[in-house]
C-alpha cells in the first residue's frame, strides 16, 4: 500500500509540477507510515497476506514495532531529503531533476517493501528495486564518466550479488518448500543441512555486499561520492536500513547457522579499515561514504550476537546514522555546489560562508561518533551493551576504538572547513529555504530521536524479529 | 531410473558450472559489454535453477505439468519466481546498457577499470564540473 506511490510520478510531467507531486507522495508516504506505527502499538504485530492468499501460501507482510518505527523514520528522513533535493534540483541538476524524483521514490518503495516483507522471494524482488533505482541514482550525473563508471561498477557487482542471493533462494527453496520466512525458520531446525550452510554462506556474502562490509565495500566509495547528494544521502541512510533489515530477516530464517564469531571478525576489520581509510581520505565525500562502511559493520555486529537487544540495537543504529548520515551529506552538498570541489584542502574556510549549514554539519558528525545527547550516542550504546553482554569483548573494545577514529576524521574536516587560510576574506551567504528547512528538521531528528532509541531498544518484545 | 539420476546431476552440475564461468568473467573482464553479457549468463542459469526446483523429487515418476487432473503436477511457484525473475534482470541490463552507451559516448572506451583510473589521475583535485 506505501509502495504504490511512485507511479504517477513515472510519467512525463511539466517541469512545474514535479516537485510538488514529488513533495506530495512523499508527505503522504510519512504519513501513513506514522499511521501504521500507531496502529501496531495499539493492537501488536501486524499480518497482512497479499491478494488474500494465506500465510505459508501466499505473501505476506508483518510489521512490528521495528519495522513500522523504521518505515516512518525513512519516509521522514526521505521527506527531509526531497525538500532538499528541491533546491538541489533547480541548481545543479537542471533537467535530470523528475528523474531523480522518480528514482527517489522508486527507491523509498522498494526500501519499504525490503523492511516490511515476510517471504524470502518478496524479499529479493523488494531489493531489486531499491537496487536498480540506486544504481539510477548513482549515474543520474550522466555528463560526469566517472559517475558513469562508478554506477556501472556498482550494477555489475550488484546485480551479480543479487542473483548468486537468488541461487541461495533456490537453494533454500529445494530444501524447505516454502518462501514464508516462518515456514523456513521452522523447516531448518538443524544446523548441519547442506543446502542450509551453502545458502546461508551465499546469503550473508551478498548481504555483506549490500551492507558494504569491508571484502564487498569496494562499490561504496566511488558510488557514493559521485552521486548527487541528496541521492548520496538517501543511498546512505536509507538503502542501509533495508540492507540491515534484510540480513536480519535471512538470519531469522536460518536460525541455527553459527555464523556469530566468523561475522563478528569479518566486520570488526571491516569497521577498522574504513575507519582508518575515513581518516586519511582527501575527498570529503569519499570519507562520509568511509564513514557508512565503518557504521554497517557495527550493526553487522550488533545484528549477529543474536537475541532481541542484538537486533534493536542494530535497528536503532541504522535509524540514527540513517538520520547522521543524511544531515552531513546534505550539509556538505551545500558547500560541494558552491565551490565545486570535494577536495577537503580546497574547501578551507568554507564554513564560514554557510553557518548553519556548517553547524549542521558538525551536529551530524557528533551524532555519528556517538556523543550525548545525539541519539548516535544511545544507538551505540546499545550496540556497546549487546556486543559486551554477550560475552564479546574484542568487537566492543574495537567498537570503541574505531569511534575514536572516526572522531579524529570528523573532526579534521570541520577543522578544515573552519579554518580560514590567511589571505581569504570570510564572508557570509544565505541558504534557500528549502535547504534551511531540511537541515533544521534533520537536526531535529537527531536530538528527537534520542528520547525514543530506549523504548525501541527495550520495547523488542512486540517486534517478529525477536522471536 | 539411475540414467534419470546421472542426468539430473549433469543437469545441476552444467548450470553450477555456467554460473561459476559467468562470475569469473565478470571479475576478470574490463570491458562493460562483456560483464553484461556474463551477468545475463549467471542470471539465466540462475533462473534455469529456480525453474528445476519444481521438480523436487527428481527420482522416480516423472512429474506433469501444473494442469488440473494431471496425478503428480510439476510445482508451479518456482516457474512465477522465474518470471519475475527474467523480469527483474531485463530491467537491470536495460540500466546496465544505458550506462554502457552513455560511457561509449563520452569516453569512447568501455573498460572500466581504465576510466576510473583514467578520471582519478585527472580529477587529482577532485573538482566537480
Amino acid at each position: 500500500m506505501l509502495f504504490a506511490v511512485p507511479v504517477p510520478l513515472a510519467s512525463r510531467l511539466s517541469p512545474r509540477s514535479a516537485a510538488p507531486l514529488f513533495i506530495a507522495a512523499l508527505l503522504t508516504t510519512t504519513t501513513l507510515s506514522g499511521l501504521l506505527i500507531a496502529s501496531v502499538l495499539r493492537s501488536g504485530v501486524i499480518r497482512y497476506s497479499l491478494g488474500g492468499w494465506p500465510a505459508p501460501i501466499g505473501i505476506e507482510y508483518r510489521v512490528g514495532i521495528h519495522a513500522a518505527s523504521s518505515m516512518f523514520m525513512v519516509s521522514l528522513v526521505s521527506l527531509l531529503v526531497g525538500l532538499y533535493s528541491v533546491w538541489y534540483g533547480r541548481h545543479e541538476l537542471g533537467s535530470r531533476t523528475p528523474y531523480f524524483y522518480t528514482l527517489a521514490l522508486t527507491l523509498l518503495s522498494g526500501v519499504l517493501g525490503v523492511i516490511a516483507t515476510w517471504d524470502i522471494f518478496n524479499l529479493y524482488v523488494m531489493l531489486e528495486l531499491a537496487a536498480a533505482s540506486s544504481y539510477g541514482l548513482v549515474a543520474l550525473r550522466s555528463d560526469r564518466a566517472r559517475a558513469l563508471a562508478a554506477g556501472a561498477r556498482y550494477a555489475v557487482y550488484g546485480v551479480a550479488a543479487a542473483t548468486l542471493m537468488l541461487f541461495a533462494i533456490a537453494l533454500l527453496y529445494y530444501e524447505a518448500g516454502v518462501l514464508h520466512l516462518d515456514g523456513l525458520r521452522e523447516r531448518f531446525t538443524s544446523p548441519h543441512t547442506v543446502c542450509g550452510c551453502v545458502s546461508m554462506a551465499v546469503l550473508l556474502w551478498a548481504s555483506m555486499f549490500f551492507l558494504a562490509v569491508f571484502p564487498n565495500h569496494f562499490w561504496l566509495p566511488d558510488a557514493h561520492s559521485e552521486a548527487p547528494s541528496p541521492a548520496s544521502a538517501m543511498l546512505s541512510g536509507v538503502s542501509m536500513v533495508s540492507a540491515l533489515f534484510m540480513t536480519s530477516k535471512l538470519l531469522y530464517a536460518l536460525p541455527k547457522c553459527r555464523i556469530a564469531v566468523p561475522v563478528l571478525a569479518v566486520s570488526s576489520a571491516s569497521s577498522l579499515y574504513a575507519s582508518f581509510m575515513l581518516a586519511r581520505s582527501r575527498d570529503v565525500k569519499r570519507a562520509l561514504g568511509y564513514s557508512t562502511t565503518v557504521n554497517t559493520s557495527l550493526m553487522l555486529m550488533g545484528l549477529v550476537t543474536g537475541g532481541a537487544l542484538g537486533v534493536g540495537a542494530a535497528v536503532a543504529h541504522a535509524l540514527t546514522h540513517a538520520v547522521g548520515k543524511a544531515l552531513a551529506f546534505l550539509a556538505l552538498g551545500v558547500f560541494v555546489h558552491k565551490f565545486r570541489t570535494r577536495n577537503i584542502y580546497a574547501l578551507e574556510g568554507a564554513g564560514r560562508v554557510y553557518p548553519l549549514a556548517f553547524l549542521a554539519l558538525s551536529m551530524a558528525f557528533l551524532s555519528l561518533v556517538g556523543l550525548p545527547p545525539f541519539s548516535g550516542f544511545f544507538s551505540k550504546l546499545y550496540l556497546y551493551y549487546a556486543l559486551a553482554l554477550s560475552g564479546y569483548i574484542a568487537p566492543a573494545a574495537i567498537l570503541v576504538l574505531v569511534s575514536a577514529i572516526s572522531l579524529y576524521g570528523y573532526l579534521r574536516i570541520v577543522e578544515h572547513l573552519w579554518h580560514v587560510p590567511p589571505y581569504a576574506k570570510p564572508y557570509t551567504e544565505t541558504l534557500s529555504s528549502w535547504v534551511k528547512v531540511a537541515l533544521l528538521g534533520l537536526v531535529a531528528l537527531l536530538l528527537i530521536l534520542s528520547v525514543f532509541i530506549d523504548p525501541l531498544v527495550q520495547g523488542s518484545g512486540t517486534s517478529p524479529l525477536t522471536g | 531410473m539411475e540414467v534419470e539420476r546421472i542426468l539430473w546431476g549433469v543437469f545441476i552440475a552444467s548450470l553450477m558450472v555456467a554460473a561459476s564461468i559467468a562470475i569469473w568473467g565478470i571479475a576478470s573482464r574490463p570491458n562493460l559489454v562483456k560483464k553484461l553479457i556474463a551477468l545475463t549468463i549467471l542470471g539465466d542459469s540462475a533462473c534455469l535453477f529456480i525453474a528445476a526446483a519444481g521438480f523436487r523429487v527428481p527420482y522416480g515418476e516423472l512429474p506433469q505439468p501444473p494442469i488440473a487432473g494431471y496425478p503428480r503436477p510439476v510445482d508451479p511457484l518456482p516457474q512465477a519466481m522465474v518470471i519475475t525473475a527474467v523480469v527483474i534482470e531485463l530491467g537491470l541490463v536495460l540500466v546496465l546498457a544505458s550506462i554502457a552507451v552513455r560511457l561509449y559516448e563520452h569516453e569512447g572506451s568501455l573498460s572500466l577499470p581504465e576510466i576510473l583510473v583514467r578520471e582519478e589521475v585527472e580529477a587529482e583535485e577532485a573538482i566537480e564540473e
